[in-house]
């Protein structure tokens, strides 16, 4: 029985229209292979009338092909930038437009900054003492010092004092290292305004690190004076008070 | 002139006749737009039937046929003439109708997601016998169940049982033995089959 049922299977499956008389009888029988030969019935007269439906015709005429050919023909002509050429244009104008905006609205730097420490901010001084027993003459020694102590506000706060506060504290940091045993230092105590004085002004130099950059909001309320080393400005000079007043403005 | 001109187009267009296929390709290739035309117009309607029966959507088969052409004269380089132009062309439609249907189903998966499956596109109810005729009514069944195939069963079932295409032509479109597509066109059938059985049984073929 298995065998005959393979057999219909065969049949089925190599796309034959009729069986032969043989295996009729069995398909009759057989209620798997009579549902696989109905299936196999209802199939083929389906595909049949599918297939004997009338299919349209095509309409489109060659013209249009053709005409889309050469569109395509041309379009593949031109380079790959061009492409992108109309986004590329459209950024240069929107560009173009937005730097002559800046260039109007934004006016020129302005012409004087003034250099201020900030509040806090830690000096290095540096002071450059010649070797006394070189009288001047030997290379130059130099005596780091770090004034660990905050600056005082810059002038455009209202204080003008730095320079002067700002020796003395150097002075007393000099002093300060010298007693730790410093082998650069070569003052022992604070020296007087007339040591100073004797002094070539080239070889005692305070040294300001770069101070933070601001904007005077004013232009026309600065006054500028020339630095001048031991002249007073901005604060009022008195001879007693002991020290010397390097440069201010 | 004109007429003088007219006689001269109608004896190159006699003579584009009588070259084979591969001729014409090698004229086509070297530029040549009435060779072109001559093939398109060979071609065009059994690569239409093909596409149609993929489709079944004259709109759609016509824009396929129209990319079928021009992606073929616009890679006639890679034509080797290894198989025949007309297989090579088949070929080129067989993977544009993929495409679109592989289109057409995301197309479809995205509204019913929209549509919270409200939408069975994919699934439509099998034909109401008593709306339609008997004969519309096997027609639709055998579209439903052939719709609901994967590509490569449904391209062999409508390259063999639609268009009646030999399986040496067959195997030589899909670039396959003999054996290899006899094959898969019993693996293609016994999946239609399942597919349309319900379908049948439903339009009262089957008990």
């Amino acid at each position: 029985m298995k065998r005959l049922c393979k057999t219909v299977e065969q049949y089925l499956v190599s796309d034959w229209e009729s069986l032969p008389e043989s295996l009729q009888a069995h398909v009759q029988a057989c209620p798997r292979c009579r549902a696989a030969w109905q299936l196999a019935r209802a199939y083929r007269k389906t595909v049949q009338m599918v297939r004997d439906e009338p299919v349209p015709v095509s309409t489109t005429a060659w013209a249009q092909v053709r005409a889309k050919l050469s569109a395509r023909a041309t379009a593949r002509a031109r380079p790959v930038w061009w492409r992108f050429a109309p986004a590329f244009a459209l950024g240069l104008v929107a560009f173009v437009a937005f730097s002559l905006t800046l260039v109007g609205r934004v006016p020129h730097k302005p012409a004087e900054v003034a250099h201020a420490g900030e509040p806090g901010h830690l000096l290095e001084y540096r002071l450059e003492v010649p070797p006394r027993d070189s009288q001047g003459s030997g290379p130059r020694r130099t005596a780091p010092l770090t004034a660990a102590e905050p600056m005082p506000p810059s002038p455009a706060e209202g204080l003008s004092t730095r320079p002067a506060e700002s020796l003395e504290v150097a002075l007393r940091a000099l002093n300060h290292r010298g007693s730790n045993g410093n082998t650069r230092r070569r003052t022992k105590s604070v020296p007087t305004t007339v040591q100073l004085a004797q002094l070539p002004e080239t070889e005692l130099v305070v040294e300001v690190p770069a101070l933070s950059d601001f904007e005077i909001p004013h232009q026309s309320e600065v006054s500028y004076l020339p630095i001048q080393y031991g002249t007073p400005s901005g604060q009022p000079y008195s001879e007693g008070n002991g020290y010397a007043i390097v440069g201010s403005f | 002139m004109e007429r003088a001109l007219a006689m001269d187009n109608l004896h190159a267009g006699a003579a584009q006749r009588m070259l084979t296929d591969e001729q014409l390709a090698a004229k086509a290739r070297a530029g040549d737009a009435d060779a072109m035309e001559e093939l398109y117009l060979r071609y065009r309607q059994p690569v239409f039937r093909v596409v149609y029966r993929s489709t079944r959507n004259i709109d759609e088969a016509e824009d396929i046929v129209q990319e079928v052409f021009l992606k073929a004269f616009e890679r006639l380089h890679t034509f080797r003439e290894q198989s025949r132009f007309s297989t090579w062309l088949m070929r080129i439609a067989l993977n544009l109708c993929t495409d679109r249907a592989r289109m057409r189903h995301r197309r479809q998966e995205l509204l019913e997601r929209e549509a919270d499956h409200k939408l069975a596109w994919s699934h439509p109810h099998p034909p109401d016998p008593l709306e339609t005729t008997h004969q519309n009514a096997f027609r639709e069944a055998f579209y439903t169940a052939l719709n609901q195939l994967p590509d490569h069963h449904r391209q062999l079932i409508i390259l063999r049982d639609l268009e009646e295409m030999e399986y040496e032509q067959i195997a030589e479109i899909l670039g396959a033995t003999v054996g290899a597509v006899k094959l898969r066109v019993m693996r293609a059938r016994r999946a239609f089959k399942a597919k349309l059985e319900p379908l049948l049984r439903a339009i009262g073929e089957l008990e």
